[in-house]
């Protein structure tokens, strides 16, 4: 389970040198949300509106500014994230893990798949020799669709999805229990798109995964999650169940969201 | 020019382009035939690599050298583009036809100003206008595509707009020169849902005001729905169907298109009550290209014969667009919703299921054609 | 697609180029004639380097290629010492030895291992002194039996002992143009793990890498290099001295390369990819090695190419100054220093200076062709410098 209490986090702006004070702009304001396990949660919004943010925070990449996060794991054991101690981050890896936006970015375009996949595992807990990481990683690649021979391939010679596939693939190696998937599929096209859902949705199943689910297109979020998080400016302006959502949106900003994604002309 | 008017703005026939790469010839465009009309909306869509902006560059002669392009036909306005002059070919570029991409911070040079690189763009059309008059065209331009206070933001650089805002900007880069088209590359994907719908507003606006014709690109059947008047369909660098947009997405005659129309997710449906019709497979290798259609592999409805050979495009006699509308189709096709606006051209093998049998009624000479 | 043309792009452009940059392609044929003479010195070179002709020092290049009495075709010429002093030969007339190629001569291994005693070219004559006498019987036809010698033949002249000066340039290559490799991956690796953890990680760390870095760079290399090599002690065999020569050229160079590395590193860090692997915990060397130096190769490539001359000539100068490479090892420094040791001296004997001449040669191709990989891999080079 997953816990944001109070959250914020700010940037300092790039000022001269001679400024008065070193002037900051706050991408994350006091958020508060919590995902229990085995959940799907989805935060919307537009670019900029801090989405990001919240999800580098969720996984330790940055550090709080206020507020507090914790993580409870499968066996009970609490973890605060965004603590400095390397063992704790070392357990907090295994457990957490982060899909980024663009994978033609966050995949190393230089190296082969199997050292995409190998290079983090080694520096963890589950590090058993080369062997057994070449075997898990060709599990991990075929949990998601691709195959042996893709192992020596590098991420330029893959489509969109297929190199988002493999980014998945990297963050499955440590057999994590949550994911955080900030928007995977936003790169991607239409098609592309639901079979990366469709991926998502069986590995959820079959590995009981926790997702923390960031899309900028609420007809995804609504779909994809059990309860949806609406992020505007900074601040969570709305939460509540996929479906309530759709049916129902309250704030006036969720509204515009909703009036913004493309629908089909409705038949007849 | 005279009889020009009459047709279309862009006719294309049979274009073809093959890239040569170290890894063989690379079959981008394998046979697209194109039509723009003034002052009508084309939506060119189909999934990433399926050769659309492969396609958009060819319209200018904008591919690079080890770009093979064979096209029997290419005229703009009745003129050879692929014999044209440097300087006519000048004049085509941001002249004539405008263009916008993906990305605009890309296309912007960070270390001008909005309004150097305007008035540059403005100076290379229109040499005769003195810098005022440039200053007020720009105003003018940021105003038409809705940047408040122009006069401000024209001292702005790249950097200190938001990415929908400096799409603007390079709309009006391609306003400029009063195009007769704009070709807009995937102009939103970039951008967020909500500053998408604004910058196809604009677009729509532009049309309406500017009498301009527009060729959209993008991979989001729904988006193009909303602007195009006509859709042209892509994959694996070939046309899998084209006709007017309401007809394609009500009644669409290719499974490509019915597979795109199912992978579209629309708004308040649920995981927990409907699965996602995700199309399976992916995108064909353009440097190693099947025989037959390239959409076989994925195609839920493929037969044998489907991966010999190309199936040849028919128009639908009933659906061509000298005799739009007849009601004979509606006739004997009863359940489908606007059979009358049904025109266009498909492989008349991948007729859907259920409309197969009603148009092979109506529509006996297309069997015949094959 | 486009990365596919973009790859279409480079080795074309790279074959373009070469023939557009006839100076550049010069350069590379050089380079590639001068190593893989290297490889071959033992068959090329007529003689070992060591091998003396003890009657036939200070000569000047003796090959000829026609005479009355053998018709064309390369021969050499009998010479006997006029001046002890000005050590002056005078050619006999009527003494002339035919140069053959594939002569049989001094016995040696190839690379250590395959024994043979063909070389390109020599004389199969027997050796004679100044006087004309012949030193050692001829047994039959193999003058090199026994201690016996064949009559010399010099291409490049000989030294002050009668040694081979070609057959020594190409045996000095050895350590000449390996240095360069040597000296240029030791100091790469400096700079790659310096330049690397300062871009890495900025902030102190940077700071004090960088200022340690300007600190090499401001004191000119030239001084820094005897004030390191003055300080160690002298006598070491030549091996030693190669280590410690390398050594020393690498500390002294490794700061420039380091502050480019830092440069792009610093960029590449901002990388997705990078971020993925810090969140993966991949140790920041690991990140930088494996992750961050592969994304510059094509830069690291110019600077490699531009770099070896420096270390060549490092090399040379050292061993001019006699702190370098001495007998009976040789390099194309240490020739120039035994041998070039006056003005006069170099008055009367001009082809002393052929190392020299080699140096020059490499030297420049390495920089022609750096300019060109340059151009081709990092075209804005200049924007940069000047931005
Ligand atoms: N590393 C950073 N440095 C400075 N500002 C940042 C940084 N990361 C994010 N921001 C700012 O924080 C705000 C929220 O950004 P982000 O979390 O990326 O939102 P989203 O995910 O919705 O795009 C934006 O104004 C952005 O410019
Ligand atoms: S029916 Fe055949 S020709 Fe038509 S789309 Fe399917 S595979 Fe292609
Ligand atoms: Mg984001």
């Amino acid at each position: 389970m997953l816990t944001l209490d109070a959250v914020s986090k700010r940037f300092a702006l790039k000022a001269g040198y001679f400024a008065a004070a070193r002037r900051h702009v706050y991408a994350v304001r006091e958020v508060s949300l919590r995902i229990a396990a085995g959940e799907t949660y989805g935060l919307v919004g537009e670019s900029g509106s801090g989405k990001t943010t919240t999800a580098r925070l969720a996984v330790g990449m940055y550090r709080p500014d206020g507020g507090a996060i914790t993580y409870r794991d499968r066996a009970g054991d609490l973890h605060e994230v965004g603590r400095s101690g390397a063992r704790a981050r070392r357990e907090l890896r295994t457990r957490l893990a982060y899909v980024f936006q663009d994978p033609a970015r966050s995949l190393n375009p230089r190296m082969r798949v199997e050292s995409i996949l190998l290079a983090g595992l080694r520096y963890t807990a589950n590090w058993r020799g080369v062997e057994d990481g070449r075997s898990r990683a060709l599990a991990a690649l075929e949990s998601v669709g691709l195959a042996a021979r893709h192992l020596s391939r590098r991420p330029p010679d893959f489509s969109g999805g297929q190199r988002q596939r493999v980014a998945i693939a990297r963050a499955l190696m440590v057999q994590p229990e949550t994911l955080i998937c900030d928007e995977i599929v936003s790169a991607l096209d239409v098609s592309i798109r639901s079979q990366i859902l469709d991926l998502l949705q069986h590995l959820r199943r079959e590995l009981g995964l926790t997702l923390m689910f960031i899309s900028h297109d609420l007809a995804v979020v609504t779909y994809f999650c059990d309860r949806v998080g609406v992020m505007q400016d900074g601040r969570l302006v709305e939460e509540a169940a996929a479906r309530e959502l759709a049916a129902n949106p309250r704030h006036g900003y969720t509204q515009t969201l909703y009036a913004a994604v493309p629908k089909l002309p409705a038949p007849g | 020019m005279r009889d020009a008017d009459a047709g279309p703005l862009y006719d294309v026939t049979g274009l073809t382009v093959t890239f040569s790469t170290e890894r063989g010839p690379l079959h981008a465009v394998r046979g697209v035939d194109l039509e723009i009309d003034a002052g009508t909306v084309v939506g060119l869509v189909g999934e990433s690599g399926s050769g659309k902006s492969v396609t958009a560059q060819a319209l200018l002669r904008l591919l690079p050298p080890h770009a093979l392009v064979n096209v029997p036909r290419l005229l703009f306005r009745g003129e050879d583009v692929v014999t044209m002059r440097p300087a006519a070919l000048q004049r085509l570029r941001g002249g004539r036809v405008g263009m916008i991409f993906q990305e605009p911070a890309r296309s912007f040079d960070p270390i001008y100003s909005i309004e150097r690189s305007l008035a540059e763009t403005l100076h290379t059309h229109r040499p005769e206008l003195d810098p005022e008059a440039l200053h007020a065209r720009s105003v003018a331009l940021l105003e038409e595509v809705g940047i408040a206070e122009a006069e401000r933001r024209l001292a702005s650089f790249p950097h200190q707009f938001s990415g929908g805002m400096l799409q603007r900007v390079m709309i009006a880069h391609a306003l400029a020169a009063d195009p007769e088209v704009l070709i807009a590359d995937e102009p939103t994907t970039a951008l967020d849902v909500t500053v998408q719908a604004q910058v196809v507003d604009l677009l729509l606006r532009l049309r309406a005001a500017r009498g301009l014709a527009i060729l959209f690109i993008s991979h989001d059947l729904a988006l193009v729905g909303q602007i195009a008047d006509r859709l042209v369909v892509m994959y694996g660098g070939l046309v899998m169907e084209q006709g007017p947009a309401a007809a394609v997405l009500h009644a669409p005659r290719h499974p490509y298109t019915r597979a795109l129309l199912d992978a579209h997710l629309p708004l308040g449906v649920h995981y927990t009550e409907q699965p996602l019709h995700a199309i399976p497979g992916n995108v064909p290798d353009p440097l190693h290209p099947e025989p037959g259609c390239p959409f076989a592999p994925r195609c839920a409805v493929a037969e044998g014969r489907c991966t010999r050979a190309i199936p040849p495009l028919v128009a639908e006699p009933a659906h061509a667009p000298a005799a739009r509308a007849t009601s004979s189709v509606a006739a004997a096709a009863p359940h489908d919703p606007m059979p009358a606006a049904v025109t266009g051209i498909v492989h008349h093998r991948c007729l859907l299921p259920g409309t197969k049998a009603s148009l092979a009624a109506a529509a006996a000479p297309g069997e015949a054609a094959c | 697609m486009a990365e596919a043309a973009g790859r279409v792009g480079r080795s074309a452009a790279l074959w373009q180029r070469l023939r557009a940059r006839p100076v550049a392609a010069a350069s590379l044929l050089v380079l590639v004639l001068l190593y893989g003479a290297m490889l071959f010195a033992e068959f090329l070179a007529p003689y070992a380097p060591t091998t003396t002709f003890r009657h036939h020092t200070h000569q000047p290049p003796t090959l000829g290629f026609h005479s009355r009495e053998l018709g064309f075709g390369p021969q050499v010429q009998h010479r006997v010492l006029v001046d002890e002093v000005t050590r002056r030969y005078a050619r006999i007339r009527g003494q002339h030895y035919r140069v053959r190629l594939f002569a049989r001569g001094e016995p040696y291994r190839l690379w250590g291992l395959v024994p043979l005693r063909v070389h390109l070219f020599g004389t199969t004559a027997p050796y004679v002194d100044e006087e004309g006498a012949t030193v050692q019987a001829a047994s039959g036809a193999d003058p090199w039996l026994g201690t016996g010698q064949a009559y010399p033949v010099f291409l490049l002249g000989s030294d002050h002992l009668g040694r081979d000066i070609f057959s020594r340039i190409l045996y000095g290559s050895r350590i000449s143009l390996t240095i360069g490799f040597i000296g240029i991956s030791i100091s790469l690796s400096l700079a790659i793990i310096l330049g690397g953890l300062a871009g890495y990680y900025g902030g102190a760390v940077d700071w004090t890498i960088m200022r340690f870095a300007e600190f090499f760079i401001l004191i000119p290399g030239l001084y820094l290099i005897l004030f390191l090599r003055s300080i160690l002690s002298y006598d070491w065999d030549s091996g030693q001295s190669f280590v410690v020569i390398t050594a020393i050229l690498s500390f002294v160079s490794w700061p420039g390369t380091a502050r480019l590395i830092r440069g792009m590193v610093h960029s590449i860090k901002r990388e997705d990819f990078i971020a993925a692997a810090q969140l993966q915990g991949i140790p920041a060397l690991a990140i930088i090695v494996t992750q961050i130096v592969p994304q510059m190769a094509s830069i690291l490539i110019v600077s490699v190419a531009l770099g070896i001359p420096g270390f060549i000539l490092g090399e040379t100068v050292l061993s001019y100054l006699g702190l370098g490479i001495t007998d009976p090892a040789v390099s194309w420094g240490s020739m120039l220093n035994r041998n070039v040791t006056s003005l006069s001296n170099l008055r009367a004997f001009p082809w002393f200076l052929y190392p020299g001449v080699a140096l020059v040669l490499v030297t420049l191709a390495f920089n022609f062709l750096g300019d060109l990989l340059r151009d081709i891999f990092d075209p804005y080079h200049q924007e940069r410098a000047r931005g």
